[in-house]
């Protein structure tokens, strides 16, 4: 388990990581959110050891990372923008890491340059920016973490490679019980994969949550009034996070489940009412705006 | 099939590291390689071979024999080496300690290289030493396998003797040295920069600003202080400087200067430190650093006012020079240091924004220089009446100021080498070299005389402007010509200083009548006199006296008063007549042998038979003793006399048994005066 504790981290006077606190359970795929210069990278690149914390801890099953090759042994990051040696090829890349990771497979590189188009021989800096992380992510996956940091990892990759690599990554949580943390500004590249999702806003932690229960806590209501109700009536009994009103049809979204919002509208006499499906992107905006942020302003 | 890797220890952890820092740097390491092999052997060769064609089949080896060819091909062996080295091998040697300090540790200068490194399962002390030795290696495999092919045409040539075993060996003792010294500097100051151009800005400013402080610093405090002449120490000047360091070493060789233990010990315990500094730093860094402007600040911030401080003060003193005046001499400082301090706000900040906030370090730039202005126009903590306590003196000198310039010249040249003929450019050198010397006064009495006339000169200096200005000390050629002029050298144990005052000649004031009257007292006295030991000076000596070098520290024979000494000198005349008519020297041998050689007891020249006159001086660079010129009484057969002809030709005189023969006697002589016992 990865366990996030008050952290903080600072640049000169500008906080880039403030108190923030949650856990990432074993085996779990857990995405980060927000946008540029929520404090992503700044997250990961604390959890990978390469930043020392000001204050509070991260801790993998009990440790911290900085300086402890213990842990950093289990674990691997890709940034937004690996690096690769130049005139570095995959070759050197396993005679890289192959001479560090202690549980490097070279059987699982074979297997996996087998798997992604790309010339093991030829120069990584000619390769374009989604064969290069093709190349990053069969070498991390060779180092065989149990902990798995990515950074913006499906910039650059065809959608045909980006689902082969959510698999291999399922396919590893399944298997081993790797954990991910993935951070991405784009929801929708989130929501069909990770198990909890947390929103991050300069520095802080908006929200973290269960996708699932995220889902089906909030619903979006379309309802026809004949005569249209307050809604300071209709927010008495119902959560209401947002609505839009036009002529007699009422669109809301609120919290709670489906059948129990539909029962409460019911007792203001609807003509009819249906609930419709939120994206993750619709679910995270509605719990933004009620925050009280501008989603504007936050996933750019 | 998994990687049984184990990334366990930080040793295997570390040599991991330089295992993979190695493969990465191949490239660099065969530029550097090929480099020093054109530099040392395939050079070597190339002249070697030249040597060899010309000496003995050419023009130039005519009437040579077979041995003093090959003493010269061993010479030129000798020295070209030490050219290359000093020439060559340093500044490569300190081109590519800063290519691989970027190399190896430029990682940290880039935010996407240590995301990678940084991540890796290694400890920063095995990353460290990982990567500072693979960059040793490759700085120092080139320098072996250069030097080692070196040895080898060394062999094929024959060359390979002793002398030059050893000064290869001294070559790459430097070398190892200095190098691990220039690289952990450098990589000390990768260390503490946030980028790349922070790095190479730091490490130029660095190097320049120390020597410049010390030499400037002196210069202003010499022109200034009546009676100061400072020259700073070489050693001092290097102290803080590696690739000054690095130069002066290779310049230091057997044969051109002594070979200094100290310095060198110095320089291991410095490269120690900051080796030991580098790595804590590194541990302690901040990944985020890399691209950053604020990589440890305060040390930039130190880098930045001495820099301001040394190039404005540089500046400073150039402008004074042209225009010898204060106020040039003030707002040049100001305006220089300014412009500098600016530069280095664009250099390590990239922009020129929060200059203003930046401005307070700059005030400090201006109080340090302020606070040096002002303790040299007061004379610098007591420098100005400061003097030496006699218990202190082993010696002490003046200069006569009533007969002009009196300060003896005394030739000082290098071991000749035997039969060759001299380029007009290297005579100069040897006259370059000669040195000046002094008579000597060593007595409780004189010695206190010479402190009083110091005290004298310094107050009447007071007199005349005080405080001072900058650039009072400063002689006109009038002075020094037409007015007064005192010199005083006092060697103390080791080391030796000067004051040397100067008045015009219509400069009025009592103590100047004192100070005449101490020098006159000084100058007419006994020991004075005896203070020469010349050839020319046994003439209108009582008795040989001691001679004391300017320089080098060893005290001559004392002889007292000599029986016989009409007949001794004459005796002397004689033996170095017999002895320079024996000489069979090329030289002697195109013009034809002397028939005659006469010692003039006036001056230190011996004229020969067709009347070319010649320096008689001491080889080894031994002051010169009865004893042939050794200080620890090392018998003097088998010592090697040089005759210089400062227009033509210096020789070396493999042996001269007459005059040796008579210059031991003159010892044994004074052995039993001192001691009353016979010396073997």
């Amino acid at each position: 388990m990865i366990d996030i504790q008050a952290l903080t981290k600072k640049f000169g006077s500008f906080t880039a990581l403030d108190t923030i606190s949650f856990q990432v359970p074993t085996g779990s795929i857990f995405g980060l959110v927000g946008s540029n210069g929520a404090g992503k990278s700044t997250l990961l690149r604390t959890l990978a050891g390469v930043y020392r914390p000001d204050s509070g801890a991260v801790l993998f099953d009990g440790q911290a990372p900085f300086e402890n090759t213990g842990v950093k042994g289990d674990l691997f990051f890709i940034s937004d923008y690996p690096y690769f040696p130049p005139q570095g090829t995959l070759e050197d890349l396993r005679k890289l890491f192959g001479g560090f990771y202690p549980n490097w497979s070279n059987e699982t590189f074979d297997k996996l340059c087998a798997m992604f188009p790309l010339d093991r021989k030829g120069k990584l800096k000619d390769m374009s920016k989604g064969m290069q992380r093709q190349a990053a992510l069969i070498s991390a996956l060779s180092t065989r973490p149990r902990y798995f940091l990515l950074d913006e990892i499906f910039d650059g990759l065809d959608p045909v490679v980006r689902q082969l690599l959510k698999k291999l990554i399922a396919g590893e949580v399944a298997d081993r019980n790797m954990t991910v943390l993935i951070a991405s500004h784009n929801l929708r590249e989130l929501e069909d994969f990770c198990d909890t999702v947390a929103l991050l806003h300069k520095g802080g932690v908006l929200l973290e949550k269960d996708l699932d229960s995220l889902r089906l806590g909030i619903q979006r209501i379309q309802a026809v009034f004949r005569d249209m109700p307050e809604i300071s009536a209709l927010k008495e009994k119902i959560d209401i996070i947002s609505f839009e009103r036009t002529g007699s049809v009422l669109s809301f979204v609120a919290r709670g489940q489906e059948e129990e919002i539909g029962k409460e509208l019911e007792t203001f006499g609807p003509q009819f009412y249906e609930a419709i499906p939120l994206s993750l992107e619709e679910v995270f905006i509605s719990e933004m705006e009620a925050a009280g942020y501008d989603i504007n302003n936050i996933v750019g | 099939m998994t990687s049984t890797t184990s990334s366990a220890n930080k040793g295997a952890q570390a040599l991991s590291v330089l295992q993979w820092q190695l493969r990465r740097s191949s490239g660099l390491l065969a530029i550097y390689t090929a480099v020093l092999m054109l530099g040392f052997p395939v050079l070597s060769v190339f002249s070697l071979a030249q040597v060899k064609n010309n000496w003995r089949n050419g023009y130039y080896g005519q009437g040579f024999s077979a041995e003093a060819l090959q003493n010269i091909l061993e010479n030129d062996a000798t020295s070209l080496l030490s050219d290359i080295h000093t020439i060559l091998g340093v500044s490569a040697m300190l081109l590519f300690a800063i290519l691989f300090t970027i190399w190896n540790f430029g990682f940290l200068h880039k935010k996407r290289e240590i995301d990678l490194f940084h991540a890796l399962p290694v400890s920063r002390s095995a990353m460290f030493w990982g990567r500072y030795f693979a960059g040793v290696l490759c700085l120092y495999v080139p320098f072996l396998v250069a030097l080692g092919v070196e040895a080898i045409v060394f062999l094929a040539f024959g060359v390979f003797t002793p002398e030059n075993s050893l000064l290869l060996l001294q070559v790459l003792g430097q070398q190892l040295l200095m190098t691990c010294a220039m690289f952990s500097f450098t990589v000390f100051v990768a260390v503490c920069s946030g980028s790349t151009l922070d790095t190479l800005a730091s490490i130029a400013l660095i190097s320049g600003s120390y020597p410049v402080l010390i030499l400037v610093g002196a210069s202003v405090i010499s022109c200034t202080i009546p009676g100061v002449s400072l020259t700073p120490d070489l050693m001092l000047t290097c102290a803080l400087c590696p690739p000054l360091s690095a130069y002066f070493t290779a310049a230091s060789l057997p044969g051109r200067f002594n070979f200094i233990p100290g310095f060198y010990l110095w320089w291991v315990f410095l490269t120690l430190v900051l080796l030991g500094a580098a790595l804590a730093f590194y541990r302690r860094r901040k990944s985020e650093s890399a691209e950053s402007t604020v990589s440890y600040g305060p040390a930039k911030l130190v880098i930045r006012v001495l820099s301001s401080g040394a190039g404005g003060m540089l500046f400073a003193f150039l402008v004074y020079n042209l225009t010898p005046n204060m106020s040039a001499y003030l707002i040049s400082f100001v305006l220089s240091s300014m412009v500098l301090y600016v530069v280095t706000e664009l250099v390590y900040l990239k922009t020129l924004r929060r200059l203003y906030r930046h401005l307070l370090p700059y005030g400090a730039v201006l109080l340090l220089f302020g606070a040096f202005t002002l303790s040299v126009c007061f004379g610098f903590f007591g420098l100005d009446t400061y003097t030496p306590k006699v218990g202190e003196i082993t010696y002490a000198s003046l200069s006569n100021p009533f007969r002009g310039n009196m300060l003896h010249n005394y030739w000082w040249v290098a071991p000749a080498e035997e039969g060759k003929r001299y380029t007009e450019e290297e005579r100069e050198l040897l006259r370059e070299q000669g040195e000046i010397l002094q008579p000597g006064l060593s007595s409780p009495q004189r010695l206190e005389g010479m402190i009083n006339l110091n005290k004298t000169l310094a107050e009447m200096s007071r007199q005349v402007q005080y405080p001072y200005f900058i650039g009072q000390n400063n002689f006109s050629a009038r002075n020094y010509y037409e007015g007064y002029h005192f010199c005083i050298r006092y060697t103390l144990d080791g080391t030796s200083y000067s004051r040397e005052y100067s008045f015009p000649k219509d400069f009025q004031s009592p103590l100047l009548e004192e100070a005449v009257a101490s020098a006159e007292e000084l100058f007419g006295s006994k020991e004075y006199y005896e203070g020469f030991f010349a050839f020319g000076a046994t003439g209108i000596l009582e008795s040989v006296s001691k001679y004391s070098p300017e320089t080098g520290g060893n005290s001559g024979l004392l002889l007292r008063d000599v029986e016989g000494k009409e007949a001794f000198l004459a005796q002397l005349e004689e033996a170095m007549g017999t002895d320079i008519q024996a000489m069979s020297s090329d030289l002697f041998t195109q013009s034809g042998k002397l028939e005659k050689a006469t010692v003039d007891t006036r001056t230190d020249v011996i004229y020969t038979g067709d009347y070319a006159s010649f320096h008689l001086t001491y080889s080894e660079f031994a002051p010169f003793t009865a004893r042939g010129g050794f200080f620890k009484e090392e018998p003097a057969k088998g010592k090697s006399f040089l005759l210089t002809h400062p227009e033509e030709v210096t020789i070396t005189a493999q042996e001269m048994p007459e005059t040796y023969k008579l210059l031991e006697e003159l010892f044994r002589q004074e052995a039993r005066h001192t001691t009353g016992e016979d010396v073997g």
